[in-house]
Order: C-alpha cells, then structure tokens, then sequence
C-alpha cells in the first residue's frame, strides 16, 4: 500500500463515525421518506402500495395545507426578519463600550437556552385573556384587553413575537462577534473621508456584516420553517388554523390521521422549499468579501 | 496646500502621558519624517494631528486654521495607513471615490478624478478589482490613490511601507519621493526605519517617550546630532560608542588598547564620556590600535567588519569596498579626532 492510499484510508476511517451517523439518521430516513412518499395505504407500519404522484398532486387540493404554507411563510418570514433587524441593532449598540453590555447579553441570552416548552407555556400563561400578566398591565394602565392567542389575525404574529424573543439572543451574540472582527482601521479611513456615524454603518457595518446576515437568515429561516413546539403547546394551530405551522399540519396528518404517504410527501415538499428559499438567500446576500 | 504647526500638543491615555508637550512648525509643502523607536508616540502624533485621537491639551493649525476639535473629514487631511485600510467590499474605483461620493461630488467628476489619480499611480487596469485582487504594492497604491483623490491640504503616512517586502519597499519609496515632487503638497510620514527618514524627508523630527529630541534636515541629523539617541538612531549601519576618560592630553579609551587621542575638547581630566563614530569614518592605518574582528559581512560593494569590545559593545567598521580580510584576523584603526562626536556619559548630550 503507498503513502498516499495510507493516509486516504487512516482519513476515512477517522470519518467514519460521522458518516455512519449520517447514513443512519440523515441519509437512510429521507430515502424512506421519499419511497413512502409515493405510496398510499401504510407505509412504515403497514401495508401499503405505490401511488405515483397522487400525494404530491393532493397537496394542491389540501385547503389545510394551502393554509399551512401561508402561516409558515408568514411566520417564517416575519420572525427571520425581526429577529435579524433587532438583533443589528442591538449588537450594534451592545458592541460598543456600554457599562451593562455583558449584563444585558447574559439576559439577550437566556430564552436561547430555555428549554422551547417551559418558554411556550410560560408566554401562553403571560398572554392567557383573563389570567395573564400581559393583559393585566393593559388594564393597569387603562387599555382593554387582547385575545392574543385566539383572534385569528393576532395569533401568528404573537408567535413570531415569542420566536423573535426566544432567537435574538443567539443572533445578538453572532452579530457582535461579527462587528468585532471588523477593523478598527476601514472605520477610522472612513472617518477621515468624511464619513458620520450613519455613513460608517451603511456603509462599512452593513455591507460587512452581508456574510454573517446570510448566515443568521438562513439558519433562522430554515428553524422558523421547521418550527412545530410553539403552535402545538401554545395554540394547538388554531384559532381557525391560523397558526396551524405546516410542520404541525404534517405530525397531525401523520401521526393522528395516520396519513404516512401523504405526510411523507408534504415533508419533501417542505425539503424542497427550504432547499429553494436557501439558494435564493443566497443569491440575494452573498458578497465575497475578503479581508486584506 | 498648507503648513502644520503644533502648539503645545499633550496627549494623555488616562495616567499614560504619550505626548507630554510638544510644538513643531512643518512648512508647507515639506516632507516632514517622524522617526523613532516603538512606542515612542510618533504614530500617536500623526493619529492626532488626523483628529482619530483626541488632544488633551493644545492646538493643532492647519494652514492658519486650528483644527484641534474638528471631524477628521474635516482637517483636510488624508492619511495612508500601515496596513492600507482598504473597504474589502468596495472595488478600487469605489474605494478611491468614496470621500467624494460622501462630499456628493456629481459623479462625472468622482470618475475624472479618479481616473486621474489611477493615471498617476498606474491602476488603469485594476480599478474594477477588489483589494483581495491586488498585490501588496498594488493595495498601497490604491491607499495612496484615495489620499490623492481627496486633494488634501495635508498628507499623513502611517508607516505605509512596512507591509511590503524589502524590494517594493524601495521602489515605493522612490515613488513615494516622485510622488511628493509632482504634488508638492505638505507630506507627513511616520517610520521606524530610518533609511526611510533619510531617504525621503526634508526634515526629520526624531522622537523618543513622546518629546522630539531633534528637528532638522537628515544630513543636518547625521552629521551634528545633539544627543547619543539621535546619532544612535539615524545612519546604518548604526553609530559605534566607545566609553573613554578624559585626561589633559586627550580622552583614553579602556578599549582599543586604551589608545589616547586628542579630540580639541575642553578636558575636565577623569570625567567619563562616550565618544560616537560612525563605521564609514574610522580608518584603518598600521599606526592604528589592534582590534580582532568577529566577524565580517561580504555585501558585494561594501564589506563590515564587527568586533565585540571589552565593554561588551558591538563594534562596527567599514573596511572601505571588497577587501581580504576574514573573521579571526586583526585590522588596526585610527579614530580620526575630526569625525568623531562626544557625548557625556550621564546626559547623553553632545560635548562640542
């Protein structure tokens, strides 16, 4: 044996671990699920028979997933976008020699690292219409109270709010790493351009921070379409579907309608969404930069 | 076009005093070389005199305007920075452009411009390119391109060309100098190496722990230094240093087989002093005092020979052009009384 097909072996067998673990918990399901997409009966747990493409062709009739798609993309899109544009804002100030920095990251922090149902219960308990702390302060100071959870054009838009609330901390955290490896020196030739403080963030900030704000966007946008546990323990989907998340509309159709065929194939159509909004993300904000 | 001058400048970081007070008068259109070793407030200086570093005290004028509290944009100043400073993001076109894009110049006239500057620095060819795109030089010359667009009274140099390798360092500097005689404008550089200072600049403002030691032009330095520091610093190689005693008939060295020599000083017999001379200057004569040399550096045109006195210093002589002499052998010197310097043991102030 040579050096060189030595040294490939000894590296493929330090991977191997990893690609084990790939195969058997990444790889291995999707080719299930992508073979029981295309099978009606029960597939996985019992009897089942090819169907061609009548699960994915179902979908364009399923009002229910029609809808879970609306609320996804609404939830997905305002809680990347919040998260992204108060978390800049907040590094941007937090990045700075502010005396209570450190303090008020610790508590940016904290929902990132509780747990997600201790978090939804505790906000369902805070937003609850007759008990909730949240509509007694309105009452405190004179304003009626909301049905946070049950109007239907509210609800969505409470669980972005908590999504935004739960993701900010991290997004804070990366954004600051990120405007502290900008060099001190782009901001002082700038300065001495004749650049403000705005100029100095439109145009030395923002730009370069394009690679982190991809990163964040897509991570964030990738777990907010994902996201099953908030619906599910905080609103149950509803009022009116409202916020049935279509990676809850998928587990009910699977597991309570024991639909395996039909929730296989609204899964790989999600794979393939995220797989799309990902590449146009990066269309739109990936710039090279490379510093010299 | 302007002068710069300083008045009573103090900058202090907390307890740290970098510059504790200090005035200077730079004229217009001098190339005006802050020289000194790490840490001894030369970049400090500059940074001030950008507006990057606030003043403590004092009063900076450019032309007949005080400065002092102003925006860096608005000094009139453009500076070239060590490691360039370049916006990775922006092409070398945009980079160039940007102080006039933000003064919301028409952008026929940021392209005229622009394109003037990359004329004299030879980027035609490399204006819709990014930094990572260029070589080191290319990069500096960019940075220098953007001071250049600007059009600025004063131009400020952050050792520019430490970055680079020895050959484009020299290149540079000779571009730098043509640079300075096409625009005539008031240049500022800062440098711990001194062939830069000599090389470059009217005048040189030695500087040490934040106080100028000397102000004058490199030759002025070379030859009449006022201190040890100053003769030290300027010239390489560096001067040599020899501690000897003054007697009435001159000043006796404990080196160099303790040789006596009559320097026309004013003795004040036992006192004890450091005689300077440079390498180029010593003369090697069969009457000279025997000194075995340590080694010896070949350079083509110039051969150096080093010897390790008995004071532990190292001692350095130019043996004048290609010579047969290696390390091991003994060559002979003469100190001519006529170019070598006196300084006081305690002080370090030249005796004249």
């Amino acid at each position: 044996m040579t050096y060189r097909q030595r040294r490939a072996l000894t590296a493929y067998a330090f991977l191997l671990p990893a690609i084990v673990y790939f195969i058997v918990f990444f790889f291995w399901p999707i080719a299930i699920e992508l073979w029981a997409s295309f099978r009606s009966g029960q597939p996985l747990i019992g009897k089942s028979e090819f169907a061609g493409m009548k699960n994915y062709l179902y979908i364009f009739q399923d009002k229910l997933a029609i809808k879970a798609i609306s609320a996804t993309m609404i939830y997905a899109l305002g809680s990347t976008v919040f998260t992204l544009l108060l978390a800049l804002g907040l590094a941007s100030i937090l990045a700075g020699p502010l005396k209570a920095r450190n303090t008020i990251r610790a508590i940016l922090f904290f929902p990132y690292i509780v747990s997600f149902v201790i978090s939804a219960l505790m906000w369902k308990s805070i937003l609850d219409p007759y008990t909730g702390l949240l509509n007694a302060a309105l009452l405190k100071v004179g304003l009626p109270p909301q049905y946070w959870l049950t109007d239907p054009d509210a609800a969505i838009w409470v669980l972005v709010a908590v999504s935004v609330w739960k993701d900010i901390g991290y997004a804070v955290l990366i954004y600051i790493a990120a405007i502290q490896g900008i060099p001190s020196h782009l901001y002082q030739a700038a300065e001495l351009d004749g650049a403000r403080r705005h100029h100095l963030f439109r145009d030395i900030t923002l730009p370069l921070l394009m690679p982190t704000t991809l990163f964040l966007a897509v991570v964030i946008m990738i777990a907010s379409m994902q996201e099953m546990a908030l619906p599910y323990l905080m609103t149950g989907g509803g009022p009116a579907n409202a916020t049935r998340l279509y990676s809850l509309h998928v587990y009910e159709t699977a597991f309570q309608g024991l639909n395996i065929g039909y929730a296989s194939a609204l899964s790989f159509v999600m794979f393939l969404l995220i797989l799309l909004i990902t590449w146009v993300q990066f269309k739109l904000l990936n710039r090279d930069i490379r510093h010299v | 076009m302007a002068g710069v001058t300083l008045n009573a400048v103090r900058k202090d970081y907390g307890t740290f005093l970098a510059i504790p007070e200090l005035d200077l008068e730079i004229e217009d259109g001098e190339f005006c070389v802050f020289v000194g070793p790490s840490g001894c407030g030369k970049s400090t200086l500059l940074r001030t005199i950008a507006g990057l570093e606030d003043l403590t005290d004092g009063q900076i004028l450019i032309g007949d305007q005080d400065v002092s509290d102003r925006h860096p944009g608005e000094r009139g100043v453009a500076m070239v920075f060590q490691n360039y400073a370049l916006y990775p993001h922006m092409n070398v076109r945009q980079n160039m452009g940007y102080a006039l894009r933000l003064a919301r110049e028409p952008k026929s006239t940021i392209s005229q411009k622009v394109e003037r500057a990359a004329d004299i620095l030879g980027l035609r060819d490399h204006l819709d390119r990014k930094p990572a795109e260029l070589s080191g030089g290319q990069r500096q010359r960019v940075a220098i391109g953007r001071a250049i667009v600007r059009n600025p009274k004063v131009f400020l140099f952050d050792e520019p060309l430490s970055n680079l390798d020895a050959e484009l360092r020299t290149r540079m500097r000779l571009e730098l100098s043509e640079l300075h005689q096409t625009l005539s404008t008031t240049m500022i550089y800062v440098t711990h190496d001194q062939v830069e200072a000599m090389t470059l600049a009217d005048k040189i403002v030695v500087l040490r722990a934040g106080r100028i030691e000397q102000v004058g032009s490199p030759l002025e330095l070379y030859d009449n230094p006022v201190n040890k520091f100053v003769a030290g610093f300027l010239g390489s190689p560096s001067m040599n240093f020899l501690p000897a005693t003054m007697t009435a008939n001159g000043l006796q060295f404990a080196d160099l087989d303790g040789a006596c020599v009559d320097f026309g000083t004013e003795p004040t017999p036992g006192k004890v002093v450091m005689v300077g001379i440079r390498p180029e200057h010593l003369e090697i004569s069969e009457d000279g005092a025997p000194l075995p040399l340590r080694s010896v550096e070949q350079l083509g045109g110039v051969t150096y020979g080093y010897a390790i006195l008995q004071s532990g210093e190292e001692f350095c002589v130019d043996l004048k052009g290609r010579r047969d002499i290696r390390a091991g052998d003994t060559i002979r010197l003469l100190i001519p009384p006529s170019r070598a310097l006196v300084f006081d043991a305690d002080t370090e102030l030249r005796i004249r």
